[in-house]
C-alpha cells in the first residue's frame, strides 16, 4: 500500500486533534495586563530585530538611533549609564517588580558556570542540571543555604517580590546586579553571555560584600 | 494588544488574516496552555510566544490550513510543544505526553472496505509514534518545516531534530510495512 501526502497530512491531522484535551471545562479568561505590557515590550523588541526591518528607510532610521543612543550613553557619567541600564531591564509594579532578560537565542546552556570560593563551612547538597537550567545548592552545619541558579531566559522576564524586600543596582566590574534583600532571603540577579543568574542566600546573615566576593568566583 | 501585534505584519493580507487568528483562537490557546501548565501567567506567557512564532515564521503559511480547516490543530501543536519546553525550562515534570499504543498493536481491520481500512491503518500507526516523534514529523512532513525552523519552535538543536524526523521515518516506516509513503 502507498500512502500519498495527502493521506499523511489527514491521518497526522487526525491523530493530532484528538490529542486536543477537553477544553470546554475550563473557565473563560480574560487577559491580564500583565499580558498586555509583556506583550508591548516583546513587540518591542521583535521589531527591533533585523527580521523586522526589511524597508531600507526604517533599517536607516534604525542606524540613526543606534548611533543616538551611543553618543547619549558615552555622554553619561558610569552611575548614569547603570541607573538607565538598571530602568531599562527592570518595571517597577505595586508589588513586584519584573526584570526583563534578552533571549539571546540560545537553545542550550553551553558553559556551566561554578562558584569557585565557597564561604567556610558550605558544602553542596543538591545539584540538578538540564540542557536548559542548572542549579545548585549549598549547606552548612546549621542549615544556612547558598543556591545559584543558571538559566536560558526563555520567558523574557523574572518577577520580584518588592512588597517584603527592598532592591537596588549594583555595578561591579561592568556589570549591573538587581540586588534584593529582607530579614530572611537576599540575593543578586544578572545577566551574562545570554543566560540569567540568580545567587541566593537563605538565613544566611551575608553582606553585601561577601555576596560579591562570592560573585567575583563564579567561572 | 491586537494593533501591537499588527505592527509586525507588513501586508494587509496577512493582517486580516492574524485578526482573525487572534480572535478566533487564542481563547482556546490559553485554554490549552492552562490545561498544561496549572498557572495563568505561564499559561499566558506561552500564548505570547505562540503567537510571535506565528508571526516570525510567516502568517502567510497559516492560510492554507485555515482553508483546510486544519489551522486549531497546528496551533494546538505549537501550544503544546512551547508548554513542554517551558515546563522543561522551569524544570517541572509533567504528565503531558498522551499515552500512545504499542506498535504490536497497530493492525489492518478488515471490516472496512480496503481503502478505509488501509487509511485506519496509517492512522494507527501514527497513534502509536512516541509523541516526540509524531509531533516533528507533523512540522517536517504536514508543514513542510525544515529542521533549524523545528528546532527554533521545540527549543532544540537542529542536529537533534534532524536525529528525530529520521528516528521517526524509521520508526512509522516500521510500524507500516514497506513502500508505503510517496
Amino acid at each position: 500500500m502507498t500512502y500519498s501526502k495527502e493521506d499523511l497530512a489527514a491521518a497526522f491531522d487526525q491523530v493530532m486533534r484528538e490529542r486536543i484535551p477537553e477544553l470546554s471545562d475550563v473557565p473563560e479568561h480574560i487577559f491580564s495586563d500583565r499580558f498586555e505590557q509583556r506583550m508591548q515590550k516583546l513587540i518591542r523588541r521583535e521589531a527591533a530585530h533585523p527580521w523586522a526591518v526589511s524597508h531600507t528607510a526604517a533599517r536607516n532610521l534604525l542606524v540613526a538611533a543606534l548611533i543616538a543612543v551611543l553618543l547619549f550613553a558615552l555622554s553619561m557619567s558610569v552611575s548614569g549609564v547603570r541607573n538607565a541600564i538598571y530602568h531599562f531591564f527592570t518595571r517597577h509594579f505595586d508589588t513586584y517588580d519584573e526584570l526583563i532578560f534578552d533571549d539571546v537565542g540560545r537553545t542550550e546552556i553551553e558553559h556551566v558556570y561554578k562558584i569557585t570560593a565557597l564561604p567556610e563551612g558550605f558544602n553542596k547538597v543538591s545539584e540538578i542540571e538540564s540542557s536548559t537550567y542548572v542549579v545548585t545548592i549549598y549547606e552548612n552545619e546549621i542549615g544556612k543555604t547558598i543556591r545559584f541558579t543558571q538559566e536560558l531566559p526563555f520567558s523574557g522576564t523574572t518577577s520580584v517580590d518588592n512588597e517584603r524586600a527592598d532592591s537596588t543596582a549594583i555595578e561591579i566590574d561592568n556589570q549591573v546586579l538587581y540586588y534584593s534583600f529582607n530579614e530572611t532571603v537576599s540575593f543578586i540577579l544578572w545577566e551574562k553571555d545570554g543566560y540569567k543568574f540568580n545567587l541566593s542566600f537563605v538565613h544566611s546573615d551575608i553582606s553585601v560584600e561577601q555576596i560579591l566576593e562570592i560573585y567575583r568566583s563564579i567561572q | 494588544m491586537l494593533t501591537l501585534y499588527l505592527s509586525l505584519i507588513e501586508t494587509a493580507e496577512d493582517r486580516r488574516l492574524f485578526e482573525r487568528i487572534y480572535e478566533k483562537y487564542r481563547v482556546d490557546m490559553y485554554k490549552y496552555a492552562y490545561v498544561m501548565l496549572h498557572d495563568e501567567r505561564d499559561a499566558e506567557d506561552v500564548v505570547q510566544n505562540v503567537f510571535l512564532t506565528i508571526i516570525k515564521r510567516g502568517v502567510d503559511k497559516l492560510r492554507d490550513l485555515e482553508g483546510q480547516d486544519r489551522l486549531w490543530v497546528y496551533l494546538s501543536v505549537v501550544v503544546r510543544n512551547q508548554c513542554s519546553a517551558f515546563a522543561k525550562k522551569r524544570g517541572m515534570r509533567m504528565a503531558m505526553e498522551q499515552e500512545y499504543n504499542d506498535h504490536r498493536g497497530v493492525k489492518t481491520n478488515d471490516a472496512l472496505p480496503p481503502e478505509e481500512a488501509n487509511y485506519q491503518f496509517l492512522v494507527n500507526a501514527i497513534r502509536s509514534l512516541p509523541p516526540t516523534y509524531a509531533d516533528v514529523l507533523y512540522y517536517a512532513l504536514v508543514q513542510e518545516m525544515k529542521a533549524p525552523e523545528i528546532a527554533k519552535l521545540l527549543k532544540l538543536e537542529p542536529a537533534a531534530v534532524r536525529q528525530r524526523i529520521s528516528r521517526g521515518r524509521r520508526e512509522l516506516i516500521k510500524l507500516l510495512g514497506e513502500d508505503h509513503i510517496t
